[in-house]
This record gives structure tokens, sequence and C-alpha cells, in this order.
């Protein structure tokens, strides 16, 4: 039996965080963020793992929309991948109202044979 | 023969611990590694050279701008060579070790004149991504920043 690439592999799990993302579904972020993890929001604002599963477990945040195009995979020796991916969405995210395309790169290591997220940071392109 | 056991339990457990404190060391001593290149990357900065920085990017390094404006090594050191800055300063630098992997998270500000040779005034946080390369050596393979809203 085939097993899949790690680029293949990142490339199932980038769209499954992002599908977690839109479910608040903070079991997988527990799962497959790693420890030390950082986001970088395209507002500018720096999250740790335990503040990325407090906003996935808070209802008053909604996702109406979310699709990942363009998803790019490059790997770095057997433990680490970044993917570079653009990420359109519509969400109520603490209070304020988010319509926006942002580019992301995400960092993912090879955890004792697990992928999990090291960092992800995401920023406005410009014009859309 | 419940002594010699014992005793393989206590040479055994001595085994595991120095094994553990090395990989503490190890990470400490990568977050140091790695903390001295992003001061060498501030550095061709401040000094306005980019050769600093060039040994620094691997072959397959990406850089997303503030913008989303996505470049490889070469457009990104021709970018960095355009780039007059009169002022930079890095805030808040941290360092997290994963094995062969460390994440520099950071703020960055600066003010000059950009690639376009327009002025530049700017306050940033960025992530960049180092890998161990097999000589041994730290690169970054990608750095993504992007704007703070005020």
């Amino acid at each position: 039996m085939l097993r899949a690439t790690p680029p293949q592999q990142i490339k199932e799990l980038q769209q499954q965080s992002r599908d977690a993302q839109m479910k608040n579904d903070a079991s997988w972020a527990q799962q497959h963020l790693a420890d030390g993890f950082v986001a970088g929001n395209s507002w500018g604002d720096w999250e740790t793992k335990d503040d990325f599963i407090k906003d996935l477990q808070n209802k008053n945040n909604k996702w109406k929309s979310g699709n990942i195009s363009e998803l790019q995979v490059a790997t770095f020796g057997p433990n680490t991948a970044v993917s570079h991916y653009t990420f359109t969405y519509d969400a109520e995210l603490r209070g304020t109202h988010r319509a926006r395309t942002v580019i992301c790169s995400d960092t993912w290591i090879n955890d004792s044979g697990t992928w999990k997220t090291a960092a992800t940071h995401c920023s406005m392109v410009k014009g859309m | 023969m419940k002594r010699t056991w014992m005793w393989c339990l206590v040479v055994l457990l001595s085994l595991g611990s120095a094994a553990l404190s090395q990989d503490s060391t190890a990470g400490s001593g990568t977050e140091k590694a790695v903390a001295a290149l992003e001061q060498q990357w501030l550095q061709s900065q401040k000094t306005n050279n980019p050769d600093l920085v060039a040994p620094l990017l691997a072959d397959k390094f990406v850089n997303t701008a503030r913008d989303g404006k996505v470049t490889g090594k070469a457009d990104s050191l021709a970018a960095a060579k355009a780039t007059k800055y009169d002022a930079v300063a890095y805030d808040d630098v941290k360092v997290t070790a994963f094995g062969s992997a460390a994440i520099a998270t950071g703020d960055f500000k600066a003010k000059g004149t950009d690639s376009s040779r327009k002025p530049l005034d700017t306050h940033e946080r960025f992530t960049d991504t180092w890998v161990k390369m097999p000589n041994g050596q730290w690169q970054c393979v990608a750095s993504h920043q992007s704007s703070i809203e005020m």
C-alpha cells in the first residue's frame, strides 16, 4: 500500500486545519498544534497555542466561509515543511467582522511521526 | 540478581537523564544560534549591507511581505540591495526550537527608502523559519511579515 508523501500529507492536513477552524474544532488544534506554536495574524497580533484554542472555543467567533487556494508545500529534510497558500474568509472574530483575502505561511514539524504546526503567519493581500 | 537488576535500572535512569539534559542544552544552543543569526540580519539592514544576510538564506527561501508579495531568494536580495534604511530596530525577538527547525518571531520597525525609492516608515511583525541544513549550518527557509493595524 502506498503511503502519502510528506507534501501530500501536509496538503491534506492544511485543509483539515482550516476545516477545523471553520467548525471551531478545538480538539483538532489540541492534537495538531505543536507545543510552542505561535500564530501571527493579518492584523498584527500574536497568539499562542492556548490563545488559539480559546479562540476556537469562543462561541462568539463565527465563520461564514473560508477557502484555501494556491497551496504549495516545500519540504526541508524529513522533519520540516513550509506551506504557502491564500485564504479567503468571512468571519466574525472577537466582535469584529473580517472579510478578506490573506496569504499565509505555515511551518510544519514532524513530531515522532505526527506532523504538527509550529507556526502560522498571515498577511493581507494588497488590493484584495 | 535483584541487585544487578537495580544497578541496571540506575544506569538506565542516569543515561535517560543525561539524554534529556543534552536535549535541553541543544535546545538552548539552537535558540542562541538562531538569535545570533537574527542579529546578523538586523546588522545587514542597519549597515545597508545585504551581503551579510545572503549566506543566511536557503536556496529555496521564500519571503512573504506585509503587502502579500511573495519573492524567492534572488528577488529578496535584490530588494534588500535597493532598500536604504536610515533606522532599523527589532524588538521582542523570541526563538523556539523544534528539533532541526526553529521559529523566530519579533517586531520590526524601520525608516528609510524602499526598493521602489518611496519613503519607508513601517512597523511590522515577522515570523522566520530556520532549518538546520545537512552541513550543520542554520538557514532561513521562510520569512513572513504583517503590518500592525493601529
